[in-house]
């Protein structure tokens, strides 16, 4: 951004933002125009869509009623080291060339600006992925104003100490480099439906973000004779606890866990922001969008790749575990996925978070999901129930079941049996009036649990977590269980044969179910509920 | 000496019965040449063409032939065996002249030499007397155990079989019949298989009475491989039966042709529990064949997992609902000093031990057994305290749990 008046060296630089994950880097882009045949190049390792960038600038520029300047022009990003991708340098280095041109001269503000959007052949700025986390990127870099794509504009909005200015055109952006500080501030009034925005998002924060609409309703009333089922997906929701469904085709599992993200409690800011950060690297931020605040909710196809699931690529794209950051990850037909991808899910099950590591890369995605997984318990799937005849032998049950891998069925808290309803039932739930109360009132429990185990954690001066979180080592302590119950629940454990790991399990949805019962100390029947809960084995 | 001999006639059975299976030899016809031959000993060095020649030819002068034990070879022959001696002897005749065949068989009783697999033909005076009555036996029967003198010595032989899915009450009921029985000087018999086998046969090694398995494949191949233990010990300790030579995996066809054996070896049939289409009917077919008693213990109308032993009361069986009526019918005399009856030491749970909400989670079990969402909306508990209470009624022994339904143990209250 600054102008070296010397005839000799014609030289622009614009501060413009690399993503790695989805953590930025400042990248520094330098222009400089030597006498010459015309000859345009880009130094610093930039990929194909960096490297054709040179096409779009030249027309953007001539588009837009500049000179592209004639000679010897090389651009150059540094860091030199750093892998580049993407188009979003299209406008910073328009910029850089209007400036080392003399076209444009920046305003001599000590207020370091950092720059990105894609260009088209007319000029206009086009949105890009991943704004938001450039724009957390500038904010810990001590960059306080960005100019973004205007499309961009409300994602970037939520970053707070970060002046966002939005831009439509190459002209646009020149004009606010070459503006003072208090006339780019004015800057963003000029932005279209910006009122209509806040209103909108007023009365949606108003309304509690109550995402219960007609179709979840429908979801709910038609789960109404699975009661079982009901009930461990509250628990499930109320103290994170991953969980395995196993049941027939068409016994409501796919419903049912279509239900959890309408039962977790709103996200706070800054999970809402983590969300948007993955969701916006990975594109699948809708236009126009701001932060998401929705729980996000993933069910793959049984046929989903390794990479796909935990993230990785040429270029480091996020996963669907890590899309399911902070919501759920549904996985139908849990068995049919192969051993290798349900065996990924081990790292980020366990931290929270998954790392992947490449030869020209390392980076580290937050997957903070609750797992959901339905099966079939059998083969034919007709094991539970009671009508059809099942032919499975219980052999190849036990063999079905096992393709999820021991340490994966450890880490499942809860395992529900679920069977089609019955006729009777089915007459039940049309005949009933939908009415959303019930769904509601559940939403508040689990919200009030979750209070309730934030409350505990920070009275034994824990970091927040809930219960299906907790390790092993804070566990009896923090949940001020006594003697007599563990020894209780111990003899239970003992009695049904039940691993060392199964036992914690029993305990931890004990403490969950205790809480929901609004019970500061755990009692013998919440861990005879706990014991429901528990995988049978197959006789 | 022993040993060897034992090696010997292993060969001798092994060649016997896999010449006879390639060549389709009728079973009659089997035990005919046994018989002409005097067992197994001597079968090298009979003459098989003159032997065929005449027992074909001339039926009625038998008794002047040459060959020894020759009593009862003189019964006219079937339809089936006369097809075979006109139609396939001839191949028959020349694959018995063999030398190959015999030393092939001699390399493979070698294998299972350590194996204590005897052979037993129907000549052999250790032939179990019960199967010797039955038309269809097995001319050769491969044994593996220390000795058939044990099971021939016991008073009552008796088959249990049943379904291999069965229902807490099948195990329940087995488990009783067998525990009762044990102390009278009886031999369990079943098929090794999964479910009521299995358990008839675990709870008489527990109750330390004498158990006979009859597998349908050889008694070395383990089938169901995870009741290899039990086969494993049987075979040491008691006996497990089979007609094919060792190294013979179970074929989807053996299985009916094992369920005759099941029945032949027997006085009496129980069924414990069986659905229908089930291959314990099978045996208790055979059963009805070979005039053997069939019982059968009744179960649930409403619950398919009995239909088959009802069906068979239906039909004539005996209904079973004591095992004392088979010490009764068959006049037992107690052998074991072991006074522990099941019947009368059945824990008795006192009925204020529950609460409401378990004695009504109870009664509704009492009538059919369900899973938790009926049972919710039988009992109309609410969700979370009816499994509460599921879970103390398990750990308490009165209830059980299988694929997702919940069943009373003692299905009597």
């Amino acid at each position: 951004m600054e102008y070296i008046n010397k005839t000799k060296v014609k030289y622009g630089r614009v501060m413009s933002c690399a993503l790695d994950g989805i953590q930025g880097t400042l990248v520094e882009i330098e222009v400089s125009l030597l006498p010459g045949l015309p000859h345009f190049e880009i130094v610093g390792l930039g990929d194909c869509a960096v490297r054709e960038s040179r096409n779009r600038v030249y027309a953007a520029i001539r588009n837009s009623h500049y000179d592209f300047p004639q000679g010897r022009l090389t651009a150059s990003y540094a860091p030199a080291w750093l892998r580049k991708e993407g188009t979003g340098f299209d406008l910073a280095l328009a910029l850089a060339i209007l400036i080392a041109s003399g076209q444009l001269k920046p305003a001599e503000i000590d207020c370091p600006c950092c720059v990105f959007g894609e260009l088209s052949l007319t000029g206009r700025v086009k949105p890009l992925p991943g704004v938001i986390c450039r724009a957390v990127a500038c904010l810990n870099q001590g960059i306080s104003q960005i100019i973004i794509p205007q499309d961009n504009y409300y994602e970037a909005v939520e970053i707070e100490g970060v002046n966002s200015l939005a831009v439509t055109n190459l002209r646009d952006a020149a004009e606010i480099l070459s503006c003072n500080y208090l006339e780019r501030m004015q800057h963003n009034n000029k932005i279209p439906n910006k009122i209509e925005y806040l209103n909108n998002k007023l009365s949606i924060s108003e309304k509690g973000n109550s995402l219960l609409n007609d179709d979840s309703l429908t979801l709910l009333s038609k789960l109404s004779g699975q009661k079982k089922a009901l009930r461990a997906m509250l628990i499930a929701a109320s103290g994170w606890h991953h969980s395995l469904l196993l049941g027939s085709a068409g016994c409501g599992k796919t419903t049912l866990a279509r239900t959890v993200p309408l039962l977790l409690p709103d996200m706070d800011h800054e999970s809402a922001r983590s969300v948007t950060m993955v969701h916006s690297v990975a594109g699948k931020l809708p236009q126009g969008s701001g932060l998401i605040n929705r729980r996000p909710y993933e069910s793959p196809h049984h046929s989903v790749t390794k990479v796909a699931m935990i993230g990785g690529g040429t270029n480091p794209k996020p996963g669907l575990c890590s899309l399911a950051h902070k919501g759920v990850l549904f996985l139908d037909e849990m068995t049919e996925f192969t051993s290798g991808v349900l065996d990924c899910l081990r790292q980020p099950l366990e931290g929270q978070f998954i790392d992947i590591s490449r030869h020209n890369y390392n980076v580290r995605w937050p997957a903070d999901f609750l797992l959901i997984g339905a099966a079939n318990p059998c083969k034919c799937g007709n094991y539970l129930e009671p009508e059809l005849q099942c032919r499975c032998t219980v052999e190849s049950v036990r063999r079905h079941l096992d393709r999820i891998s021991g340490p994966l069925l450890d880490r499942m808290d809860l395992v529900v049996e679920m069977r089609r309803l019955s006729v009777q039932d089915l007459t039940g739930t049309v005949n009933r009036a939908i009415s959303c109360e019930p769904a509601l009132e559940a939403r508040k429990k689990v919200s009030q649990s979750w209070i309730k185990q934030y409350e505990r954690c920070s009275n034994y001066g824990l970091p927040p977590m809930l219960n299906g979180r907790v390790d092993n080592t804070n566990m009896v302590k923090l949940f001020e269980m006594d003697d007599k119950l563990l020894n209780y629940a111990a003899g239970f454990a003992d009695q049904l044969g039940l691993s060392a790991r199964g036992y914690i399990r029993v305990l931890r949805l004990a403490r969950t179910i205790s809480d929901l019962d609004e019970s500061r100390l755990v009692k013998k029947c919440h861990v005879a509920e706990a014991l429901q809960f528990r995988l049978q084995k197959p006789v | 000496m022993s040993m060897n001999y034992n090696i010997k006639k292993l060969a001798r059975a092994i060649w016997y019965v896999q010449l006879c299976r390639s060549n389709h030899v009728p079973t009659l016809l089997q035990h005919r040449i046994l018989r002409c031959a005097g067992g197994l000993d001597n079968i090298y060095e009979i003459d098989i063409k003159q032997l065929l020649e005449r027992i074909s030819v001339f039926p009625e002068r038998c008794d002047k032939c040459l060959y020894r034990h020759c009593s009862d070879c003189c019964i006219e022959l079937s339809t089936r065996e006369n097809r075979f001696v006109q139609e396939r002897s001839n191949h028959f005749i020349a694959e018995w002249q063999r030398i190959s065949l015999r030393k092939e068989a001699a390399d493979h009783a070698l294998l299972h030499q350590n194996d204590h697999i005897f052979p037993l033909c129907v000549t052999d005076h250790e032939y179990p007397a019960n199967l010797g009555e039955v038309r269809s036996k097995p001319a050769v029967i491969f044994c593996s155990g220390p000795d058939l003198t044990a099971f021939n010595q016991t008073h009552l032989k008796i088959t249990v079989v049943g379904t291999r899915k069965p229902s807490p009450y099948g195990i329940k009921v087995t488990e009783l019949i067998v525990e009762e029985l044990s102390p009278y000087n009886v031999a369990i018999i079943s098929g090794l298989a999964r479910g009521i086998d299995t358990c008839a046969h675990n709870t008489s090694i527990k109750h330390s009475c004498m158990t006979i398995g009859v597998t349908a494949g050889s008694s070395d191949i383990f089938y169901p491989y995870e009741n290899k233990e039990l086969q494993t010990y049987m075979s040491k300790n008691s006996l497990i039966v089979s007609e094919h030579p060792p190294g013979t995996k179970p074929m989807k066809q053996f299985f009916p042709a094992r369920n005759r054996i099941l029945s032949g070896l027997a006085d009496i049939i129980i069924v414990t529990e069986s659905p229908e289409n089930s291959g314990t009917l099978i045996t208790s077919f055979f059963a009805a064949e070979q005039n053997r008693d069939v019982y059968a213990v009744p179960g649930n109308i409403l619950q398919k997992t009995s239909s088959g032993c009802n069906r068979l009361i239906i039909d004539g069986a005996v209904l079973l609902d004591n095992p004392r009526q088979i010490i009764d019918d068959f006049k037992l005399v107690r052998e074991s000093v072991n006074n522990h009856s099941f019947l009368t030491d059945k824990p008795k749970a006192s009925k204020e031990a529950f609460s409401v909400e378990e004695m009504a989670i109870l009664r509704c079990l009492g009538e059919q057994s369900m899973d938790t969402d009926v049972l919710v909306q039988k009992t109309g508990i609410d969700v979370n305290r009816l499994m509460s209470s599921l879970s103390i009624l398990e750990l308490s022994g009165e209830i059980i749990c299988r694929r997702g339904r919940y069943f009373l143990t003692y299905c009597s209250n």
